[in-house]
Formats: structure tokens, sequence, C-alpha cells
């Protein structure tokens, strides 16, 4: 996959993944309404690549002002991702074709990689995911909008540290998805599966489409350094 | 999860912010209420943080509101 079209595909689907957010808040009752209108035409013309560097840039006076507004992010990493896959398309926007441009990509690539590395080591630390008891704790008592059926898998701990080991060996072991471009492509349909069933399990669906535009930069970057090889 | 976030730096270090947010978000969820003195509808909330301690699941109170009224108009 060439940087271009790496770019362009981040494009595409963070528009879709904004329009997604963007849906959520409209509502008669909020006063910002009009404002996520905004940002969904913004993101319409970013998915048809009309003036990018400069919806980029609304795009991102937008996210900031929801920074302010909201007294950080509004949907804590969902929108540090979203932030940081936008700026990056800022910069590859706005810096001349060549190295740069590169590294700003390459850097996004890094970013998505250490995001399931540095989650698997802080689970592998702690001792509650280690012998089940964190998920366990999660299914029973958490904020998140676990329905009460799935509540019930809180009694089945043989189950559930099988599935944290699960997902600590597979966060640990997916900077090595990077060796073939065969074992990337499974890292990251593992990794796609994995935070489909965090949306459907907890509701947080907002990682799912983020976390999938930073994708392409990966698949990018591993050939990058494949051809380098 | 934005609720839990304001739930959770209201605890650390309460602000005007965090509580509004909260305060707008109840109200416009909240469908029952208390009657005042004065006859109009009243609501208070609670933070209530739930952790493990050793084999038990304890309750901490962390923030207990005062009255917000829900509407101007005498409930009937």
């Amino acid at each position: 996959m060439s940087l271009d079209v790496a770019i362009r595909l981040t494009e595409i689907f963070l528009a879709l993944a904004f329009i997604q957010q963007s849906i959520e808040h409209i509502d008669g009752r909020n006063k910002e309404t009009w404002l996520y209108f905004a940002q969904i035409i913004l993101c319409v013309l970013l998915l048809f690549g009309v003036y990018t560097p400069w919806i980029c840039m609304a795009l991102l006076g937008i996210a900031l002002w929801m920074l302010s507004r909201y007294d950080g992010p509004y949907n804590g990493g969902s929108d540090r991702m979203g932030l940081l896959v936008l700026c990056s398309l800022c910069l590859v926007n706005f810096l001349p074709q060549g190295q740069w441009r590169e590294y700003v990509f390459g850097y996004l690539a890094i970013q998505l990689v250490l995001s399931y590395f540095i989650s698997g080591w802080v689970k592998l630390v702690n001792r509650e995911w280690r012998n089940g008891q964190a998920l366990r704790d999660v299914f029973q008592f958490s904020a998140y909008p676990v329905s009460e059926d799935l509540r019930a898998l809180s009694s089945r701990p043989q189950l559930l540290l099988l599935m944290s080991w699960a997902v600590i060996l597979f966060e640990l072991a997916f900077p090595f998805s990077m060796i073939t471009q065969t074992s990337l492509i499974v890292g990251l349909i593992v990794a796609a599966i994995f935070h489909f069933a965090n949306a459907c399990l907890f509701g947080l669906n907002r990682f799912f489409w983020i976390w999938l535009t930073a994708y392409p930069s990966l698949i990018w970057f591993q050939q990058r350094i494949l051809d380098f090889g | 999860m934005f609720l839990m976030s304001c739930a959770e730096r209201h605890t650390k270090n309460p602000t005007e912010h965090s509580l509004n947010e909260i305060v707008k978000r109840i109200k416009a969820d909240f469908g029952g209420g208390r009657e005042g003195d004065d006859g109009r509808l009243y609501m208070r909330f609670r933070l209530v943080f739930v952790h493990r301690d050793q084999r038990q699941l304890k309750q901490t109170v962390t923030f207990v509101s005062p009255a917000y009224c829900l509407s101007s108009e005498v409930a009937k």
C-alpha cells in the first residue's frame, strides 16, 4: 500500500467514524447540535476529498473546542486516538511531499502498535488481570452498560480467566504480527474482532470505529519497513 | 462513559463543570422527582463507587447533591 493510498483510506475511515460520533450528539435538547451538524458536513467533504487540508484543519478546530467544552476528552481513549489520527492527517496534508510525511504516518503506526502492547503489559503486571478477577469485576459491577444476561458471566471464573489471558497474550504478541504481511492482516482482523466484542459486550462502540482508522497507517508502515529491509 | 468520567472527576476534584454535566444528564432522563413544600418537583443524586475489598464488594458514597428543581411548574 502506498503512502497516498494509506492517507486517503485513513481520511475516509476517520470521516465515517466522526459522522457516527456526531450522530450520537444530534438531539433537539442539546444546544451544541448545530456544531455536530457542521462536523457531519465537514466529514462528508472529507469523505469525498474536497479541500482536504482545510477540512482537516476545521475538524481539528472543532475537536479542540470539544476538549475545552467537555473539560477533556468526551469519550476517553477513543477521543484521544481520534485526535491523534486527525492531527496526523493535518500534518501530512500540509507537509510537502517527502520524508516528513512518512515520519508522521510512521509515528501514527507506532502509536497503534504501542496502544495494544502497553495495554497488554499493564494487564500482565496487574494481579487481578492475571487471576481473572478484573474481568469478573467488570462483568459483575462495572458502570459499563453490560446487560443482565452478560453479568451472569461473572459467575464463570474459568471462562473469564481464559478470556483474560487471551486478551493479555494477544495484546503483547501484537507487535510480532508485523513480521509478515499475512501475520499483520491476521493480527488486525483479530484486533478488529476484539474491538467489536468490546462494543457488543460493554458498549464501547467508538473504540471499534476509531481504531480501524489507524489500520491503513500500519499496513503502509510494515510495507515500508519490509521494502527498506 | 462521559457521565462516569464526570463522576470520577467530581470525586477527585469537584468543579462546577462536572457537577453541571451530571445534573444536565440526569434531568434529561429522569422521569420522577419528589414534591417539595412549594409543590414543585425536586431531585437529588449521590455518587456511589463500588470497589472490591478482599472478597467483598464495598460501596463508598463520595458525594450527595443538594436538591435540584425539575420544573418551574407546581406538581398536581
